[in-house]
């Protein structure tokens, strides 16, 4: 017996140091998960920070990997906020249907999303056409575009990704018979949007696309302009090296986007005083400094989707 | 071994040294992945990087809470998988005879260790977290707490990621104890169970304690099955719980609740950091902490397997 | 019989044993219970790994019924000049999913492989060098050395391609696709020698002394004896340890995801982006919603790489006892 005394005693303490498994109280720390969207983790994690200084008492957890990881954990009912920077598909409206998930869509910024290349790449500026062709590997060398003489290296977002699936409809388009257009299978998959940008500051073939908050203080890529045919001029989401509010507002620079929050209809109290410490001009300013587009503070778009 | 007087020619001494040149070409690049991870990485390592959280969106600040989280993870997965992987040890070793169901039961259990770790991943998504938790959610009507991906679930997926290890080394430590002495106990008048507890079990602890190692540097080094069972990108506070007695309170580890761990820290930083430039060192940092507990882990084990074989050869 | 004069003081505590029991009936019951209790664990253990496999196989089985075998193969694109056309493509998320499994096949056997071939040539030479060439010293130096290098974590593995490794293939390669397979192939080769290094050195060790004594004996040079007479003797191990090391290979989930540029292609070329099975499922585990297509669809990818590494490790383990069998007559 003296021998597993002492690893009765270790037992017994970690026994005692698991135990700690029990339902929440409701009167305890007051949680809530977020999770969704690559391009607005950094963002969100801005408003846990500042929230939780605010109000010591909540505790946010904020989990990244792409809107189709929120949206996904918000069928399955395993977060209370999913963070999305695309609407909801119909497949997943009816799966979230069967799942019987109520949910709201909140508005809570805008974003543009940008196209990059290497600073050395000699285009500045390309029509949505040309734009969509680079894409889905039509166009396969910069030179049939005036550029250098470069074979295009494209670089993309994981599936999961809200802008993977916004680009894709806002830009790919369909092609005539109806069917949505896919990217170039050759199109190189990296997570996270930053991961993007370091791709395309080192590598003099590649084009890129993503939210404009993390490109717009580099300088080592280049953003291009957008057109909307071959005679128009060319649309620059950045003014002074900074993002242009004006024209994503009013939507002249083709690809701006609305960022939303889903809310699991039945949500805490403490996720609707996060929400509107996000629409107040605190959490705004928030969005400012994240080089995101801020909503225009009287006139903000709360739908609400069963 | 090596019967030098009869190499003499030429196409043994070419063979011998090219043999010899690849060996530590090998050496080479493995000595340059760990100084390298060392010299940028060392001087990032302080106090505060080991304590600190992340800040500034994971720009400035530490890897504590991931560390607090990589530990915690361990311990539960020790707590699932050591007793029950060594008590299959002990039938394997002690009372199973060799039949075809027994050969099977050594054969799934091998097979077990080849499974790819992202399957387990798979496995403890699809089971555990969708099927097992919602289910317990649903009894115990604790509303969201144990149907998403959580600690409880990471620790039971790698726990059964580590059984093999921990079978297998546990059966070579149990194996190792001499007939003879398990002849004198028996000899002594004791039962099966007796012979067990005072005699195999104490002599085969070195063993055991070799496997839990290998299975702790295994456990912490895995990212694949956690990526999505529980891993987070960032918690403001530790998945702890305070079990108070009056005032006085005792902080418990909360399996209920997500972790940051040094593995996905790295693998999040590596691909999806917000500026790489700034976070270049905080991740040599990680790794050399990850690297460091692997390491110090696996030669704690090999030291104690060399001890152990020093005893055995004496008795 | 036992002679009661050989019990060795050192070896067993006296005190520590109760004396000599009659095993009356309690005592067989609680060592009966003893029994099942440690019979239970282990089929327990067993239990853990069909399980999973069943799991696995019910979800995966869900996916032929969703979605169809063939689209698991190709998908057929009507709408190319009216000739049906079989496509290779990757999408699951999009209106049109599409579900081929082969690209992803290909982009890990594109990385497994040329990983083993590496491995192979470097982790048997190791096993060569030291199960014959390394003196005893050195040898019980330099193997727990090999192992570290197993012990070094997947993901630091990939974050060093990342930081440096890929620009210095870059560098030289100047490739099409920075991240790509053959960058993932070197990668996984530093995963996989460890692996067939010990196997190997551990089945050259295994060969008995006379078999090398008579080589020698016969004249024969240490080349001559390695090449002709052990490693033929050793091959059932070696092939067992290639094997083992290019299912470890296929099963490497961390350092594709990071390094194999991720991209669903439909090639051959080395030097291009791939996506493995692995990183398919690593990538996308995530975004599936219970229930949906997808969600299957990664169940059946989990079970081919089940399947897979599972007959690897079977034939590895059948090359191994046979080798056992046939060192034990010789």
């Amino acid at each position: 017996m003296r021998v597993l005394t002492k690893e009765i005693i270790a037992l017994v303490l970690v026994l005692l140091s698991v135990s700690g498994c029990r339902v929440k109280h409701p009167d305890e720390r007051k949680v809530i998960s977020i999770k969704g969207s690559d391009t607005m983790v950094n963002l969100v994690q801005m408003w846990a920070e500042e929230y939780m200084k605010l109000n010591p008492d909540v505790s946010i957890q904020v989990t990244g990997g792409g809107s189709g990881i929120g949206i996904a954990a918000l069928i399955n009912n395993t977060t209370d906020i999913a963070a999305s920077s695309r609407e909801l598909k119909e497949k997943e409206k009816a799966l979230a249907n069967e799942n019987n998930i109520t949910y709201s869509e909140i508005n809570v910024a805008l974003d543009g999303l940008a196209v990059i290349v290497h600073p050395t790449n000699k285009i500045s500026n390309l029509t949505m056409d040309e734009l969509r062709d680079i894409f889905t590997g039509k166009i396969k060398n910069f030179s049939e575009l005036g550029g250098g003489n470069l074979p295009i290296v494209l670089y993309g977002r994981e599936n999961s990704s809200g802008t993977y699936e916004f680009f894709k409809e806002k830009v790919l388009g369909r092609n005539q018979s109806g069917g949505q257009n896919e990217f170039a299978p050759s199109t190189q998959v990296l997570q996270g949007t930053a991961s993007l940008a370091e791709a395309v500051s080192k590598d003099k073939k590649a084009i890129a696309y993503g939210g404009i908050g993390y490109f717009v203080l580099r300088n080592d890529v280049k953003i291009i302009g957008l057109k909307n045919d071959r005679f128009s001029l060319p649309i620059f989401p950045v003014k002074d090296g900074r993002v242009n509010y004006e024209l994503i507002r009013d939507k002249s620079y083709p690809i701006s986007r609305s960022l939303y929050f889903y809310l699991t209809d039945n949500s805490k109290t403490e996720t609707a005083a996060f929400m509107e410490f996000i629409k107040s001009p605190k959490g705004q300013k928030l969005v400012e400094k994240m080089e995101y587009i801020p909503l225009i503070t009287d006139a903000t778009e709360n739908g609400s989707v069963d | 071994m090596t019967f030098s007087k009869t190499n003499k020619d030429i196409k043994s001494l070419l063979f011998v040294n090219l043999v010899r040149v690849l060996f530590f070409i090998l050496l080479g690049v493995l000595m340059l992945i760990i100084s390298k991870i060392f010299i940028e990485g060392i001087g990032v390592i302080n106090f505060q990087f080991l304590f600190d959280e992340p800040k500034n969106n994971m720009t400035s600040g530490g890897i504590g809470p991931a560390i607090f989280g990589t530990l915690a993870v361990t311990i539960l997965m020790l707590l699932f998988s050591l007793p029950l992987g060594i008590c299959t040890a002990v039938y394997l070793s002690e009372y199973a005879k060799d039949t075809l169901l027994n050969r099977i039961i050594r054969a799934s259990i091998n097979n077990l260790a080849g499974v790819p770790s992202i399957v387990y991943g798979l496995f403890g998504l699809g089971f555990f977290v969708l099927f097992i938790g919602k289910n317990i959610d649903s009894v115990l009507k604790s509303g969201l707490l144990f149907g998403q991906p959580v600690m409880l679930w990471a620790a039971s997926t790698l726990a059964i990621l580590v059984l093999p290890i921990i079978v297998v080394s546990t059966q070579e430590a149990l194996n190792s104890v001499p007939k003879s002495h398990r002849d004198a106990a028996y000899g002594l008048g004791a039962t099966k169970w007796q012979v067990i507890k005072s005699v195999v079990l104490p002599e085969a602890k070195s063993g055991i304690l070799t496997g839990t190692i290998l299975a702790v540097s295994r456990g912490i080094g895995e990212t694949a099955p956690i990526l999505f069972l529980g891993a987070a990108f960032y918690l403001p506070n530790l998945p702890i719980v305070y079990l108070c007695f009056g005032d006085f309170c005792l902080p418990m580890i909360n399996p209920a609740e997500q972790f940051m761990h040094i593995s996905y820290h790295i693998f999040i930083l590596a691909t999806q950091s917000s500026n790489p430039t700034v976070t270049l060192p905080l991740q040599y940092g990680s790794a050399l902490v990850l690297i460091g507990l692997t390491l110090f882990s696996n030669i704690i084990a090999i030291y104690f397997r060399y001890k152990f074989r020093k005893t055995e050869r004496k008795g | 019989m036992i002679n009661y004069n050989r019990v060795d003081e050192n070896s067993i505590d006296e005190s520590r044993l109760l004396p000599g029991k009659k095993l009356n009936n309690s005592s067989r019951v609680k060592e009966k219970l003893i029994k099942a209790f440690f019979t239970i664990s282990a089929f327990t253990t067993l239990t853990f790994f069909i399980f999973i496999f069943l799991f696995l196989l019910k979800e995966g089985m869900k996916a032929f019924w969703d979605i169809g075998i063939t689209d698991f193969l190709y998908s057929v694109n009507g709408n190319l000049n009216a000739l049906s056309r079989k496509v290779f493509e990757w999408y699951p998320t999009s209106e049109n999913a599409r579900y081929s499994l082969l690209p992803l096949l290909l982009g890990s056997l594109m990385t497994a492989i040329p990983a083993t071939i590496i491995s192979s040539f470097f982790g048997i030479g190791a096993g060569i060098y030291l199960a014959e060439i390394a003196n005893s010293k050195t040898r019980e130096f330099l193997k727990p050395v090999i192992e570290l290098f197993a012990a070094i974590p997947t993901v630091v593995l990939g974050f060093i391609m990342l930081a440096v490794g890929a620009t210095f293939f870059n560098d030289i390669f100047m490739p099409a696709n920075r991240l790509n397979a053959f960058v993932s192939a070197f990668a996984l080769s530093l995963v996989v020698i460890p692996v067939i290094a010990s196997l190997t050195e551990d089945a050259i060790r295994s060969i008995p002394l006379d078999l090398r004594m008579a080589s020698y004996g016969l004249g024969a040079t240490k080349y001559q004896t390695v090449m002709k007479v052990i490693l033929p003797a050793a091959f059932s191990g070696i092939s067992a340890s290639v094997l083992l090391g290019f299912g470890r290979a296929i099963g490497e989930t961390m350092i594709v995801l990071m390094v194999s540029g991720n991209a669903a292609n439909f090639s051959g070329d080395f030097f291009s982006s791939v996506r493995t099975l692995t990183a398919t499922i690593a990538a996308e585990m995530g975004e599936v919603s219970r229930g949906s297509g997808h969600y299957y669809a990664l169940f059946l990818i989990g079970i081919v790489l089940f399947v897979i590494t599972f007959v690897l490790n079977l034939s590895a383990e059948l090359i191994i006892n046979k080798m056992r069998k046939k060192n034990r007559q010789l």
